[in-house]
């Protein structure tokens, strides 16, 4: 969005070279242009991080509903050890963080795929799915599912827009000079493309 | 919401005996004193001074008192009537004829930008559908300066409970500045003076029609999931003008450009079972919005409210 502006200040100083003015002035113009332009890299990139954080943010408060949740599901459904295990192997593995935005993606991926195993295993047992305790459970990880899919969103819409500023002349020289580099996307890796969604489940569960 | 059965069975035992109250009223009452003193005037005054501007002024007073009649048989329908319909058709349900959304609640939606000092309306409906609290009516906003008279907007005003907690403000605005100016109206289109960001969402279709500006950009996608921009746009598509939105303390607001709503018949034979039907129809096409917008999916922490509360 910047680069409209930018655009329109080269043509600016331009057309004040064209008229004459004098030099000093279009040097002033000229810098603080490139101050524009390098503040709205920074900005960007900024915007990226905060999106980021936000991710990472909700992705621990998810990691915090786990233990609720298994202990609730462990009560009623013991015998579903499997789903139990694979849960709590990732919210232990979230302990440390993820190297990459891939590996955050893919543990991402993961978790919800367990989650959602987990919560299937309600469908077998009606005392645990008309639990109070499980039925407040499942709403706040439908909510935090849904602020996390708006996080991704965020980030993408951020990081898109970042991306674009380090590709796009002028901003490209400013950053290439700064060292800056482009912000991988979040993007869940294929094999986990098609992971469950919690809400549709948690939907079909309470008609 | 009841089924057509038991509004039929409900037409044509409880509610009878009000139609035909109803079409017992006096269309075009005899003329009283009052009229025979108007009109004798206007005429003494036309041949005294011989001058028929005085007989356009007792014929214009003849108009005036028909549409007054006119207004007060289709008002004592409403009143008598329909209020009844909508009360039997979703119990619980209060309807105002001559009352319409406060312009206190206009103005915090912040659905319009432009300037109004004028608000009129009628068919307020406030009540509970599934899960979820509403409030709507018809709404003209207008603005007046000196002898002129502009409509900033003419149609439905609706207000929902939304199903989710928020705390910032968002809003989805035609989006004029880029449609009529591309790249260059998106960018001036950035720079904001209401505390909000632009959000630049997913959906090309979306974009095209709407400009969404948020307090929150992360909470703005939060409330606008990609199932929503669908069901925003799909509304959008049908509606005759620009489609507002705004999601302001934890309800979502919406103005819909639209005709009347409520059309009152005034003749009584025009009043039959297929015309109750058709406003029952129109009250549920309106209601239709809160599923279409899935606002009684309620599957995220909030609650639903313990009971029907009135607008705040």
């Amino acid at each position: 969005m910047h680069s409209v502006w930018i655009i329109g200040g080269l043509l600016g100083l331009f057309a004040l070279w064209m008229w004459d003015v004098d030099w000093k002035w279009i040097t002033a113009g000229g810098v603080a242009l490139l101050a524009l332009a390098f503040n709205s890299i920074v900005s960007a990139r900024n915007q990226a991080e905060k999106a980021w954080a936000s991710i990472d943010a909700l992705l621990t408060k998810r990691f915090d509903l786990i233990p609720n949740l298994v202990d609730a599901v462990a009560r009623y459904a013991e015998h579903e050890s499997e789903a139990l295990r694979e849960v709590t192997r990732l919210r232990a593995a979230a302990g440390s963080a993820p190297a990459s935005a891939a590996a955050a993606a893919a543990l991402d991926a993961q978790t919800g795929q367990a989650l959602g195993r987990l919560l299937a295993t309600a469908e077998s047992y009606p005392e645990l799915k008309a639990s109070e305790n499980f039925q407040q459970l499942q709403c706040a990880l439908n909510e935090v599912e849904e602020q996390l899919s708006a996080a991704r969103r965020t980030y993408n819409a951020a990081a898109q827009h970042f991306n674009d500023s380090l590709r796009m002349v002028p901003t490209a020289w400013l950053a290439r000079l700064a060292g800056m580099r482009e912000r991988p996307m979040y993007e869940a890796p294929a094999e986990h493309a098609a992971r469950p969604d919690v809400g549709a489940r948690f939907r079909a569960q309470s008609r | 919401m009841r089924s057509e059965e038991e509004l039929r069975g409900f037409f044509a035992g409880e509610l009878r005996e009000h139609v035909e109250a109803w079409r017992r009223l006096p269309r075009i009452r005899p003329p009283n004193g009052i009229d025979l003193v108007a009109l004798g005037v206007a005429v003494l005054f036309a041949f005294a001074t011989q001058r028929s501007e005085a007989l356009w002024l007792g014929a214009g007073y003849l108009v005036l008192r028909v549409m007054y009649d006119i207004r007060r048989v289709q008002s004592a329908f409403k009143q008598e009537v329909l209020s009844r319909v909508f009360e039997f058709a979703l119990p619980g349900v209060q309807y105002q004829p001559h009352s319409h959304i406060g312009a206190e609640h206009v103005r915090r939606s912040g659905l319009f930008r432009e300037s109004w000092n004028d608000d009129s309306g009628e068919d307020y409906v406030a009540g509970r559908h599934g899960s979820t609290d509403f409030w709507f009516s018809e709404l003209t906003l207008a603005k007046e300066k000196k002898d002129q008279r502009s409509v900033v907007f003419q149609g439905l005003f609706f207000i929902a409970d939304f199903h989710k907690s928020f705390r910032g403000r968002t809003y989805l605005l035609p989006d004029v500045a880029e449609r009529a100016f591309g790249a260059l109206g998106r960018a001036a289109q950035a720079l904001r003076i209401d505390g909000t960001e632009l959000v630049e969402l997913e959906d090309p279709d979306f974009e095209k029609r709407f400009v969404c500006s948020s307090t929150d950009p992360l909470e703005a996608r939060y409330l606008l999931s990609t199932s929503m921009l669908q069901r925003i746009l799909r509304i959008a598509e049908r509606s005759r003008g620009a489609l507002r939105v705004s999601f302001v303390d934890e309800c979502l607001y919406l103005a819909l450009p639209s005709g009347d709503l409520f059309q009152a018949p005034f003749l009584g034979g025009s009043l039959d079972e297929a015309a109750l039907l058709g406003f029952v129809r129109e009250l549920r096409s309106v209601l239709g919005l809160v599923e279409e917008l899935g606002l009684n999916t309620r599957i995220w922490s909030k609650p639903a409210p313990a009971e029907a509360r009135p607008i705040r």
